[in-house]
């Protein structure tokens, strides 16, 4: 400690040319490095334990407003009453918890293709520049990097990083996802990409390379294509909100409305199995 | 021992804050950045490398866990942390209304820097449309850090009398 007050330069040079050293390093190999596997363990395990105890403070939350509604009423009716709403209040998370797994349960059965396993996520980046979230599932959980991610309502985004107990996801409304996709009515495809506009309300996805002569509407839905090797053909992305001309005035760009909030995930689907098995399974 | 264990839980604490809690319940363009709000603060009370190593260590977890290039985050908190120990040893006025100045200009420069730091590494950043939600978490963070800061030095305050009776 000593060596560090008496040589603050020397410590600050140190100090910002390990850290360049890992940006450049993990950036060129891409993997997951044993270091970086540690502490993504350790930090996913408090994340995960954190985001189950703030779930249940929200509960909590929940059943003291219903308590202060009622602090007009007499004491005896207060406190039943009290009591009545925090039930009502977990009673409605459980309910909507229930909810959330029927219509996973509903969605394994609809599609009997895909072998998926349910995750839960744990943290999420508060960045404006990148749209990633964290799943508590991992290497030995048989979760590989380009795993498909879903949710019930359409298609999430795809695992970038795995690490022995969690995963990284990169959701399609991130600036750098990129997924083949085609309009459901007229068949065209394109290329969906995130916006990296921060100041829209909700997150939207631009489609891109369509052709200038296509008579796409607001409305259309749009599904993965199925090409680029990596989401299998079919999952639904979301609705063309508007329709424009690209700057050069050669192919027409849509905005899209992701059909998946992500601001409300909670829970989400891996799809274990690839793009070619998928298929075999059709 | 004992600064071990407050320095890991406040580290614990911050990264859960940033992570789990604020993106769950705070709209993006209402968030404050409560890593630069502390390291604010620490900078401001313990002149020296400490601010510069919690910033480096909270950036980091961040990094490893959600962020597309490991070390970027933990390299512009890291770089944020020494300017403001460079203007404080300069500027430094024992106030709140200096801290949240200092809080406001550190999230702005955070976010520059990391803007810098991405990118090389291809990710897309639109900086002019992210201004106005950086206004607001500047602003934000600065009304976070003046509390934190007023506690901080009266804590330490009631330390050194405490201390100079004994």
């Amino acid at each position: 400690m000593h060596f560090i007050r008496n040589h603050p330069v020397l410590t600050a040079a140190v100090v910002v040319v390990t850290l360049l050293l890992i940006l450049i390093i993990t950036s060129l190999t891409g993997r997951t490095t044993p270091v970086e596997d540690a502490v993504g363990t350790v930090v996913s395990g408090v994340e995960s334990g954190a985001s189950a105890v703030t779930g249940g403070i929200g509960d909590w939350f929940l059943s003291l407003i219903g308590r202060s509604k009622l602090q007009q009423e007499n004491a005896e009716l207060k406190e039943r009453i009290a009591q009545l709403e925090g039930q009502l209040a977990l009673n409605g998370d459980l309910e909507n918890e229930n909810k959330r797994l029927r219509e996973i349960v509903n969605y394994y059965g609809e599609h009997p293709e895909y072998e998926l396993l349910t995750a839960r996520v744990i943290a999420r980046s508060s960045s404006y520049w990148f749209d990633t979230f964290l799943i508590n599932v991992g290497r030995s959980q048989g979760i590989e990097k380009d795993m498909v991610v879903l949710s019930t309502q359409g298609l999430v985004g795809r695992v970038v990083d795995v690490g022995s107990s969690w995963s990284k996801v990169l959701s399609i409304i991130d600036s750098d996802s990129a997924v083949s996709a085609m309009i459901e009515r007229t068949r065209d495809v394109g290329v969906v990409r995130g916006t990296a506009d921060v100041e829209a309300d909700e997150p939207r996805c631009g489609m891109y390379h369509l052709p200038y002569d296509n008579d796409l509407v607001p409305g259309d839905t749009v599904l993965t294509s199925g090409l680029g090797g990596i989401f299998p053909k079919g999952i639904v992305i979301g609705k063309v909100v508007e329709v424009s001309r690209s700057s050069t005035g050669t192919e027409r760009i849509a905005l899209i409305e992701p059909e998946v909030d992500f601001s409300q995930l909670e829970e989400v689907m891996v799809l274990l199995n690839t793009i070619d098995e998928v298929e075999v399974g059709e | 021992m004992k600064r071990a264990v407050s320095w890991t839980l406040l580290l614990i604490l911050t990264v859960v804050l940033e992570t789990v809690i604020i993106p769950r319940y705070l709209p993006v363009t209402f968030r404050p950045d409560t890593v630069v709000a502390v390291m604010v603060v620490v900078a401001l009370v313990y002149p020296g490398p400490s601010a510069g190593f919690y910033g480096a260590a909270a950036g980091l977890c961040m990094d490893v866990i959600l962020s597309p290039a490991v070390g970027a985050l933990a390299l512009s908190y890291y770089l944020t942390a020494l300017l403001v120990g460079f203007f404080a040893g300069r500027y430094y006025a024992k106030n709140w209304l200096f801290c949240a100045a200092a809080a406001f200009g550190a999230r702005l420069a955070r976010e520059v820097l990391l803007v810098v730091f991405l990118l090389p590494f291809g990710v897309k950043t639109d900086f002019f449309s992210a201004l106005t939600p950086m206004l607001v978490s500047a602003a934000l963070t600065a009304a976070l850090c003046a509390p934190i800061y007023a506690f901080k030095r009266r804590t330490s305050n009631a330390k050194m009398r405490r201390a100079r009776y004994e």
